[in-house]
């Protein structure tokens, strides 16, 4: 017999309130018990704190830093017809329209890179390639012979690279594929695959081009390794990453035409950039030296020689206004970060 | 504004949400269920939970329909959106994959802005439960002044 006053609401109110939480808590628990085990490795930081040397507001909404020239800095925004041009201060910034379609195949998917005088919008549904000029006058539209595309790099001239679905290799998941529409280069590789990885999800990771050594960078996103491929997607090295941690495989479904994982992923390597010989990582992976308050709070960057795979060690580069990063492109001095809102210079420290 | 219409716009603010929040979980179901089970929390669960959640939230519903359940219907309803808002919190600080499992236009929201959503909901639980308490006694007393008037196995069939 539950007591009168026990029925009343100011105890049951609580009471049920709290069961909800505890419920959902214990959940939480089992869930985060095995993830919050040390990983196993240690960093060496270089620094901890970034030199912020200039911040601004963009009053246009900006997706990713698509290039610097000499005097400018570029930033896609959601629409693929325009950027958002800054001077290397990050101050004066203005729309440029350029002459591209903004339609929603394009726009669903693309990536926008600046090789003055031109901007290269890679749309990974059409597939094709648009190339315009950055004053806005002439534009050409390439499609390729292949499927989908999910990374794109220009390697420069009319030289691109892609890892993608081809059609005409069968079960083979993504390949690379590296296209030149001027002389109609086709080439395909189908490098990095894992076992039951049909669908080139496992698999999965961000692409970089770095000019300075001609290589391809490809890192996994699910896989503790890095590749650098030539320009002709020959595999020249595979390193590990400082992370031990064993590949973690992604299950995957296709539901209405649509391919989607069935379980949670955990992601190793976040994105990066290959520059200058290095390659800049954002890892996802805490190190066991490295303080938790400190980990939440910023993107942890490894650094290493992309000819040799050592690790040089790491820094951070913060969050601002408890805004995340959201992108980063690092140059000779400087590196540039964007957030939601915000866009920053940081003195590079490696 | 009167208890009473208070507690029934309550109550029909409630009924909607999950009426229609349930049946788009049924409709796709299958997507609800592989949504679920990217969730690092209950992804071992999520066959059990994508079936329990939408049936709970049609029981719920029908509680809060019927004046005599009401309150029972507004506990339900309380216990529900405090697990949901608890879920969305920990989801937002320690999980390290955030898919989205909602239904209708609710999935159009961030889950930020579906956090602030849920609290207004559990708040609107609280104000329905001190309200339908206080009418309930109300209703009680009411008939406390007649039960002497009253045979008592009357007076037991509304305690």
């Amino acid at each position: 017999m539950i007591p009168p006053v026990i029925k009343k609401p100011i105890f049951l109110i609580p009471l049920t309130m709290a069961a909800a939480i505890i419920l959902v808590s214990i959940l939480a628990w089992r869930a985060l018990v095995p993830i919050n085990q040390k990983n196993g490795f240690g960093r060496n930081f270089i620094t901890t704190k970034l030199t912020m040397l200039r911040v601004s507001k963009p009053t246009e909404i900006v997706a990713g830093i698509a290039g610097i020239t000499e005097h400018q800095i570029y930033f896609k925004t959601k629409d693929p017809s325009k950027l958002w041009q800054t001077d290397q201060n990050l101050q004066n910034g203005k729309l440029i329209a350029l002459n591209i379609p903004n339609n929603s195949r394009i726009a669903s998917a693309f990536y926008s890179t600046v090789d003055s005088p031109f901007v290269h919008v890679m749309a990974c549904n059409g597939p094709a390639v648009i190339k315009a000029d950055l004053s806005g006058k002439a534009t050409s539209m390439y499609r390729f012979p292949t499927a989908l595309f999910t990374r794109a790099v220009v390697i420069g001239g009319d030289s691109y690279i892609f890892r993608g679905f081809d059609t005409t290799l069968r079960g083979a998941g993504q390949v690379f594929i590296k296209g030149n529409p001027k002389t109609g280069e086709l080439l395909r590789n189908n490098l990095v695959k894992n076992a039951n990885d049909g669908t080139g999800i496992t698999s999965d990771g961000y692409l970089n081009f770095d000019r300075s050594s001609n290589m391809l960078v490809y890192v996994s996103y699910y896989q503790n390794r890095f590749y650098c491929l030539d320009t002709n997607l020959n595999l020249l090295n595979s390193w590990n990453t400082i992370d031990p941690g064993n590949t973690l495989e992604v299950k995957v479904v296709n539901v209405n035409g649509t391919l989607t994982n069935t379980t949670p992923t955990r992601i190793i390597n976040g994105r990066g950039q290959a520059f200058n010989g290095k390659l800049y990582n954002v890892s996802r992976r805490q190190a066991d030296n490295e303080p938790a308050g400190l980990f939440s709070k910023n993107d942890v960057l490894d650094v290493y020689e992309l000819t040799s795979g050592s690790y040089l060690g790491s820094f951070y580069i913060p969050y601002y206004e408890m805004e995340k990063v959201s992108d980063f492109k690092v140059t000779e001095n400087s590196i540039i970060v964007q957030y939601k809102s915000y866009i920053a210079l940081y003195k590079r420290p490696i | 504004m009167k208890r009473a219409t208070i507690v029934e716009l309550i109550a029909s603010l409630l009924i909607l949400l999950f009426f229609y929040t349930a049946v788009s979980k049924l409709l796709e179901y299958q997507t609800f269920k592989l949504q679920l089970g990217k969730s690092p929390f209950i992804t071992q669960f999520s066959s059990l939970i994508a079936w329990m959640i939408p049936m709970g939230e049609i029981f719920i519903g029908a509680a809060l329909i019927f004046k005599r359940t009401r309150l029972l219907g507004l506990y339900g309803s309380l216990f529900l959106m405090t697990m949901f808002t608890a879920y969305i919190y920990a989801m937002l600080n320690y999980s390290y994959d955030l898919p989205c499992s909602c239904g209708g236009i609710i999935s159009k929201m961030t889950w930020t802005q579906h956090l602030w959503f849920n609290i207004g909901f559990v708040i609107l639980c609280i104000v329905g439960i001190l309200l339908q308490t206080k009418l309930n006694a109300k209703g009680y007393k009411k008939l406390e002044i007649k039960h002497d008037e009253l045979p008592s196995v009357v007076y037991t069939a509304f305690s």
